[in-house]
């Protein structure tokens, strides 16, 4: 009995061991392949890419794979005239209504796979499906529909998008990159969301509108210096810094004195960035007198405002080791060898 | 269509493959002459040794970004008349306000156009 | 039946319990990292972390790289981590008191200039003796500070770093490229909830090394250090993810880790008491959030690769292995209330009982077993089934194991592998089993002496350094 129990459990092992062995094997000679298909069908991607007219090559199935991943790879960096000539390939060999018809695959990883092809593939008829697959069960299938949709740049997917900031059903970093691709579009989209109810989507759509937005966004962002949440606050003034909004001055310099030190910091850095001479003495306050956070920031930004006032305001006596710090760094940064 | 020994001869630097393959593809089929490199340190190299009429420089690259080749290349009296455009993939003011301080010429946001890029060479080749 | 003869029994069935167990679980978390693998290959076309380098939202990292005794290596490792393909992020190299050229080494290369940096002083440790900035790179900052050990320096970079996020790399280590991106990934994702992410990490005795980077992954010609080779891959291929997935990943290693900055200072920063403080810091994240009844999530991402140099004698793997065995007590110690504690979540419950019987205690029941067993069988006591079915599953098994983890690295390669590597790592996976692994545990019995009585030093470690050569060896 235990003979045979032993004889079992040792054949078990070994023919697993063989299998394993096999599979390794098998998956090496794969990759050695592709990568050898790579080298040789790579001039005829580029000349898709790059030649008017060119014939599309007739291509066996497992060739055609890697020149679609190719071209894919290509799309994703160029646009212009050459990004258009890849998302013909894509329409004319028929590989955009199949990804579109994969979406709706049983398998997940199928779906997933085709809602992020369909952003290199860059054709807008992928638009209205790939906003339907943000609503995937998946996580990982709505990720990838949401990068897609932030490639190709439409305008129907700036309101799913913006949706999908408050919804949290999205991994927050995916979103905010595809709303970023989305542009200026994004902002009348977004200026509701600084009214949410929760602070995060309150704090993350500020953020994006100091990076898409301009100035007339700055009233509304003024408004949310005064939030309650601290993590809003910050965010605001840093959006409002790199608005380089002029008349967001006084309310950023009421922002030094907020209670929690990481908003003062913001607030300093939003100043340094605006530009406003009056910033000068309230910066050299706060570098001198505040804690580690808003002190160092503030005195960083002195040294972005007034560069040549920085030497002296670390100088004086009662200065502080922060005014000193940026001042010195300052001074290594102007000797910087060429 | 290959270019004759008197075309300009033009450096692409970029250790991004496709990014390389790219350019190459649509300069030598404007007709320049091109010589690439995998990272800084090539870049300045064959810049030095072979004296191209323009250099196309990915900022991210390994050994030496395209910021330091660019000032290296300025620094030195054989390269520092070459025109050279960055192409990087960053999107703050802050990055383009550093490529013109290293003494960049023009700057190229990735995803790029390659149709543009050779405007631009064009441009900077015809004025030299 | 004598109390010997009994005694003999029972120490080989709880053996043999043990090797069942072990490797049954290893067995799971082996399908859960196939599971996971298969499905992150997938993914691979859609992961796009080139996207999250273009964007203005990736939150700043502090690299911080504490330095003793580093002049052989610690300009290739700086320049390496100063090339890193990232939107944001500064390295800070702590000196930590060396005996040895690193300054100097670091003055010539970096061109350092001293700039008086404040530092916050909200970690204790070891005075400083100054800060520097380098003229030639904007992102470079240099303490040099008196000795105090690996967590004191690490302490001084986390007080000093100007970014949120910190990640703790070993002076040692070698990062791939897109390792910092890649590891930042599920942070950026879900800011809120992850608080930390591990890395992978490889041996890489014997890969070829251009100016701080890997450029081709070879199998290093010494022995141990190929079975060690085998180690890490089990260890972090499978028994990482594993627990990962299960949101109970206990250890984050030090080689490479990302913390949130904040969370750390708040915690008190590493510990300077025990050995390896990277095990017990987290310990310490996980008890504190989960104290403070915060979600959160630590993870472990296996694709990011950083490599280290393992060591290639006897003497010095001995001294490691030592050091990790009284390592591990000290931790274990120090948080035996979390053992077995439900309100510490699959931490208390599954992690810390699994650290504790099969790491800790593993060593004395393996070598006990394996001695018993022996005996008893000499003895007549145990029937050659039994043997066996003991040998079957204490080694045959193991070997399954290896062979799987050296497997499903194929898998997840990106690198294209030569073959004879992949034909050489399979053949040690027979060996590994029959004399090496024995005499690791004999090194962590050891280590339960030392742990007896208080040993506090590192031992020397050897260096050979990274220098790109003609030959396949680092």
């Amino acid at each position: 009995m235990a003979a045979l129990l032993l004889g079992i459990v040792v054949l078990g092992f070994a023919g697993t061991i063989g299998l394993l062995v096999i599979t390794a094997e098998r998956v090496l000679i794969g990759r050695r392949e592709e990568q050898s298909a790579i080298r040789r069908l790579t001039p005829a991607a580029l000349a898709v890419v790059f030649e008017d007219g060119t014939e599309f090559p007739v291509l066996s199935r497992p060739d055609a794979l890697v020149f679609a991943a190719l071209l894919g790879e290509f799309s994703a960096q160029v646009q212009g005239a050459s990004h258009d000539r890849i998302t013909q390939y894509f329409e004319a060999q028929g590989h955009v209504r199949a990804a579109i018809a994969e979406l709706s695959s049983r398998r997940p990883w199928r779906r997933a796979v085709a809602a992020y092809a369909l952003g290199d593939m860059g054709s807008p008829a992928s638009v209205g499906p790939l906003v339907a697959a943000l609503d995937d069960e998946r996580r990982d299938v709505r990720s990838a529909a949401a990068r897609s949709l932030g490639q190709l740049g439409k305008p129907e997917a700036v309101e799913p998008l913006v949706r999908a900031l408050s919804s949290g059903q999205i991994p927050r970093g995916v979103v905010c990159r595809s709303v970023l691709l989305l542009g200026e579009q994004a902002v009348p989209r977004l200026l509701p969301l600084l009214t949410h109810a929760e602070p995060e989507v309150r704090a993350v759509s500020a953020e994006l509108i100091g990076l898409l937005g301009g100035a007339r966004e700055a009233q509304q962002l003024l408004a949310r210096l005064r939030d309650t949440s601290a993590a809003v606050r910050g965010r605001a003034a840093i959006a409002l810094g790199r608005l380089g909004a002029s008349d967001a001055y006084s309310g950023l310099d009421g922002t030094l004195r907020d209670r929690a030190p990481a908003v003062r910091a913001a607030a300093a850095e939003a100043l340094g960035l605006i530009g406003n001479a009056a910033a000068f003495a309230p910066l050299r306050e706060v570098a001198r007198t505040d804690l580690f956070e808003p002190a160092r920031a503030a005195a960083y930004a002195l040294g972005r405002l007034a560069p040549d006032l920085l030497e002296a305001a670390a100088s004086e006596p009662g200065a502080g080791r922060f005014l000193r710090e940026a001042a010195d760094t300052a001074a290594l940064r102007a000797r910087a060898p060429a | 269509m290959n270019a004759g020994t008197d075309a300009p001869l033009i450096l692409a630097a970029d250790d991004d493959e496709i990014i390389l393959g790219l350019v190459v593809y649509r300069l030598e089929h404007s007709g320049y002459r091109v010589i690439t490199a995998h990272d800084g340190e090539e870049a300045v190299r064959r810049a030095r040794a072979e004296r191209p009429a323009l250099a196309v420089i990915d900022v991210m690259m390994p050994k030496l970004d395209g910021y330091e080749v660019t000032r290296l290349l300025r620094a030195h009296e054989e390269t520092k008349d070459i025109p050279v455009i960055l192409l990087t993939a960053r999107v703050q003011e802050a990055d383009v306000d550093r490529g013109f301080e290293a003494g960049a010429d023009d700057y190229l946001r990735k995803p790029f156009s390659p149709q543009e890029l050779r405007s631009r060479v064009q441009a900077l080749l015809g004025r030299s | 039946m004598s109390i010997v003869d009994a005694f003999l029994i029972g120490m080989s069935a709880l053996a043999f319990v043990y090797f069942v167990l072990l490797n049954s679980l290893n067995l799971l978390f082996t399908a859960i990292a196939s599971i996971t693998m298969a499905t992150r290959v997938r993914a691979r076309p859609y992961a796009g972390e080139e996207d999250a380098f273009a964007s203005p939202i990736t939150p700043g990292v502090s690299v911080l790289v504490p330095a003793f005794n580093e002049e052989v290596g610690i300009v290739e490792s700086v320049r390496s981590l100063l090339a890193l393909r990232y939107p944001r992020h500064e390295v800070v190299v702590v000196n930590d008191g060396s005996t040895d050229a690193t300054m100097e080494r670091l003055h010539e290369e970096f061109d350092l200039v001293p700039v008086a940096r404040v530092l916050r002083n909200g970690i204790a440790y070891a005075p400083v003796r100054g800060t520097f900035l380098s003229r030639r790179v904007p992102i470079l900052c240099v303490i040099d500070k008196e000795n105090g050990g690996r967590a004191d320096a690490l302490n001084a970079g986390v007080d000093a770093a100007s970014h949120p996020y910190v990640c703790a790399v070993d002076a040692d280590t070698l990062l791939d490229k897109d390792a910092l991106l890649q590891v930042v990934k599920p942070i950026l994702d879900d800011p809120e909830l992850v608080v930390a992410t591990g890395g992978s990490i490889r041996v890489v005795n014997g890969s070829r090394v251009d100016h701080g980077f890997v450029v081709e992954q070879r199998l290093p010609r010494n022995r141990l250090a190929t079975f060690q080779t085998l180690e890490y891959l089990r260890a972090f291929l499978v028994g990482r993810v594993g627990w990962s997935s299960l949101n109970a990943l206990p250890l984050i290693s030090g080689a490479f880790g990302v913390f949130q900055r904040s969370l750390v200072e708040a915690v008190g920063g590493f510990s300077t008491k025990t050995v390896t403080e990277d095990l017990e810091l987290v310990l310490r994240l996980h008890r504190y959030l989960r104290t403070h009844g915060q979600p959160y999530r630590i993870a472990f991402v296996s694709d990011p690769v950083c490599w280290t140099e393992v060591p290639e004698s006897l003497h010095s793997l001995s001294l490691q292995r030592r050091r990790w065995q009284r390592g591990l007590g000290e931790s274990l110690w120090r948080h035996r209330r979390m053992i077995g504690n439900p309100h510490y979540g699959a931490i208390g419950l599954l992690s810390l009982p699994f650290l504790l019987f099969f790491e800790f205690f593993g060593a004395i029941i393996e070598l006990g077993g394996l001695v018993a067993t022996a005996a008893a069988f000499v003895l007549g006591l145990l029937s050659v089934w039994f043997v066996l079915l003991f040998f079957a599953f204490a080694f045959l098994l193991a070997i399954v194991l290896s062979v799987a983890a050296s497997t499903l690295e194929q898998f997840g390669l990106r690198r294209l592998p030569e073959a004879r590597d992949v034909g050489r790592l399979l053949a040690y996976t027979l060996f590994e089993n029959f004399g090496y692994r024995q005499l690791v545990t004999v090194w962590r019995t050891i280590g339960y002496v030392d742990l007896a009585r208080r040993e506090k030093s590192w031992g020397a470690q050897e260096r050979r350094g990274f220098k790109l050569t003609s030959g396949s060896e680092a």
